[in-house]
């Protein structure tokens, strides 16, 4: 039985042009890349070239990963990115109002029970639904937050902090109207 | 800031409408496969004279660096310590040798199928268990004193295994100043054929004679490593992760003065959970959701009692997982031990009670999904009962009371479907072959027996 010595890590491979490696370190990403760009984008379709998109643009940047990096702030921040630039240029060629949720057809509790939250969100600038969605839904820690918007993990609590207390006065306003 | 009523409420609202989408791999692969440039460019460097003069510059500053380098170690000299190698000081942990005594401990055992599986010392069996390998790494016993025997175990032995070809086996190495230099995690990705060995693990335990690990792996690529000093009431912990099935470890997190906790055990997607013995009133479990970076303690919903301990616990997938908790429950002066069966649907956010068991001394159970589990029960008689539930502990129904005479003290149960199970005894000794294995296809009413042994 051969014993070989650990050599290549991941991150060295991919740098190196190993696209098996690449994939081995974005797979375990693309749920969570998915959850963010879905909820940025309040679009399955676009949500899923949102992801596409930045897994190209990520593999095309793959030399700028420092080695012992954290690979998924890294990831989410060009996730992010993407769903920015995906929503300037709707924004210009598509003329989109705001579809309100619930009026189309019958949906069940579980989607109804979340109808006030996703609409205080929706209403929301989207840096202040990207540090959310993070935070609350994605689970981040605030230092790997501060990673994906480009910040200090203290200018990252703060902006949680007022988006938490935004989103919370929106749903107590939601809650008020008849 | 932590808000876990406001975190719940963001899960409920967009788990509901955010479908899965397990297709999402395949179709970026795809994806990158055809646009994607097969080595990733480096921009051309412009050859104009900004470029010559920033690198003259960089030149003359790495050249003064090394010059104040080399004045400032004149006078101080900073070691940069490799791991180190030796034996270790005198106390330090032995070899596990065939003459070192005593049991092997907890026996554990992975069966990928009804053929193909493993037990503890990295023992392998293609045939259901009648005959098992010895295919743990040769690498791993290159420092093995004289006079160890064939194939003796080196301290801090743990081991792994994820399925019928993935397995990981770490130990400690000491040097002349510590028992704990370093540690070094061995991966196989085909069945114990071949093993690869990690970069050195640097203890930052502060150990004292003994150091306890464990190593939990979700899928080929990623595995965490639990190090903590042994023999002690609270003990701080220190977590590893690797994103490479096993070949690097970094540093992740820190609990400090937990009291000893087994069960380390993560899955795919988070949470991760480490469950610890408690002394306290109510017993709770260690939660991270992040990999491990930062932990949070959750009570676990039972509140009367004292010194609890999670004997089992099995998480299904992101959202689903069962413990099954015992603990000391004094009446006046005398301890009685009651066992109680929880189960979270959430990801651990809560935990209900599932179930009781059935009358009598649950002395092993298994767990095949939420609604499915056998429990070998004593009944105060010579054999125990083995039986099953359907519908997660709600109710219990006898399957037999006929099993082989044995001793079933400490006992293994595991099924890997509805038919094919597996019950076994402890070895001997680590590297030995369980002291009995028995086989049921039929669901659990009748069970063979093999004699298993190491070939």
């Amino acid at each position: 039985m051969a014993v070989q010595p650990a050599t290549l890590s991941l991150v060295q491979a991919a740098k190196q042009g190993d696209d098996s490696a690449f994939e081995a370190l974005l797979e375990p990403l693309l749920q969570q890349a998915y959850r963010l760009a879905f909820v940025m984008l309040h679009d399955h379709h676009a949500a899923e070239d949102a992801v596409q998109e930045a897994a190209l643009k990520a593999w095309r940047k793959v030399s700028q990963l420092r080695e012992g990096s954290d690979m998924r702030p890294w990831f989410l921040s060009i996730v992010a990115n993407q769903c920015r630039t995906a929503r300037r240029s709707r924004w210009w060629s598509v003329l989109r109002t705001a579809t309100p949720e619930g009026t189309s057809h019958p949906a069940d509790d579980a989607v109804l029970e979340g109808l006030e939250l996703r609409t205080a969100l929706r209403g929301m600038a989207p840096d202040k639904r990207l540090v959310l969605v993070l935070h609350w839904y994605l689970d981040l820690p605030l230092d790997e937050v501060a990673g994906v918007i480009g910040t200090s993990a203290h200018a990252a609590e703060s902006r949680l902090l007022r988006a938490t207390n935004e989103l919370k006065r929106r749903m107590e306003a939601h809650r008020g109207r008849p | 800031m932590e808000d876990p009523r406001l975190r719940a409420e963001f899960h409920r609202a967009f788990d509901a409408v955010v479908p899965p989408a397990p297709w999402l791999a395949g179709s970026v692969r795809q994806g990158l496969r055809e646009r994607g440039p097969a080595v990733p460019t480096r921009p051309a460097l412009r050859t104009n004279w900004l470029a010559p003069a920033v690198a003259l510059l960089l030149a003359i500053a790495i050249v003064a660096t090394l010059i104040y380098v080399a004045r400032s170690q004149a006078q101080r000299t900073i070691p940069v310590l490799p791991p180190r190698q030796g034996q270790g000081p005198d106390g330090c942990p032995q070899w596990i040798t065939a003459n070192s005594g005593g049991g092997s401990g907890q026996s554990s055992a992975t069966m990928a199928n009804a053929s193909t599986g493993w037990f503890n010392g990295a023992l392998r069996t293609t045939d259901g268990g009648t005959h098992w390998r010895d295919v743990s790494p040769p690498a791993m016993r290159a420092d093995a004193p004289r006079g160890s025997g064939e194939r003796p175990y080196p301290p801090g032995y743990v081991e792994f295994f994820l399925d019928s070809t993935h397995a990981w086996v770490a130990r400690t190495y000491g040097s002349a100043a510590t028992c704990f230099d370093h540690v070094s995690v061995f991966a196989t990705s085909d069945g114990g054929l071949t093993w690869d060995e990690s970069a050195p693990v640097i203890a930052a335990v502060q150990a004292d004679t003994t150091m306890q690990m464990q190593l939990s792996f979700v899928d080929p690529l990623h595995g965490w490593l639990l190090m903590n000093a042994g023999g002690r009431l609270v003990a701080d912990y220190f977590l590893y992760s690797s994103m490479d099935g096993g070949r690097h470890w970094k540093q992740d997190s820190q609990l400090k003065d937990l009291p000893p906790c087994s069960g380390l055990a993560f899955i795919p997607q988070t949470p991760g959970y480490l469950s610890c013995k408690s002394y306290a009133s109510t017993p709770t479990l260690n939660v991270t959701r992040d990999g491990g970076k930062t932990w949070n303690s959750m009570r676990l919903p039972i509140s009367a009692g004292s010194g609890y301990s999670v004997q089992s616990s099995v998480f299904f997938d992101q959202d689903r997982g069962v413990l099954w908790l015992s603990a000391q429950i004094y009446e006046g002066n005398s301890p009685r031990s009651s066992n109680f069966l929880i189960a979270t649907t959430d990801g651990g956010r809560t935990w209900q009670q599932a179930g009781d068991f059935p009358q009598g001394y649950p002395m092993a159970v298994a767990f095949l999904d939420t609604n499915n589990f056998w429990a070998l029960i004593s009944e105060g008689k010579v054999a125990p009962a083995l039986y099953q539930t359907n519908d997660g502990g709600k109710s219990w129904a006898v399957l037999t009371r006929d099993l082989p005479p044995w001793q079933f003290g400490s006992s293994r149960l595991l099924f890997i479907d509805q038919r094919t199970g597996f019950m076994f005894g402890p070895s001997q000794q680590l590297g030995q072959a369980p002291s009995t294995w028995l086989v049921t296809s039929d669901g659990g009413r009748m069970w063979k027996e093999v004699h298993p042994q190491v070939s």
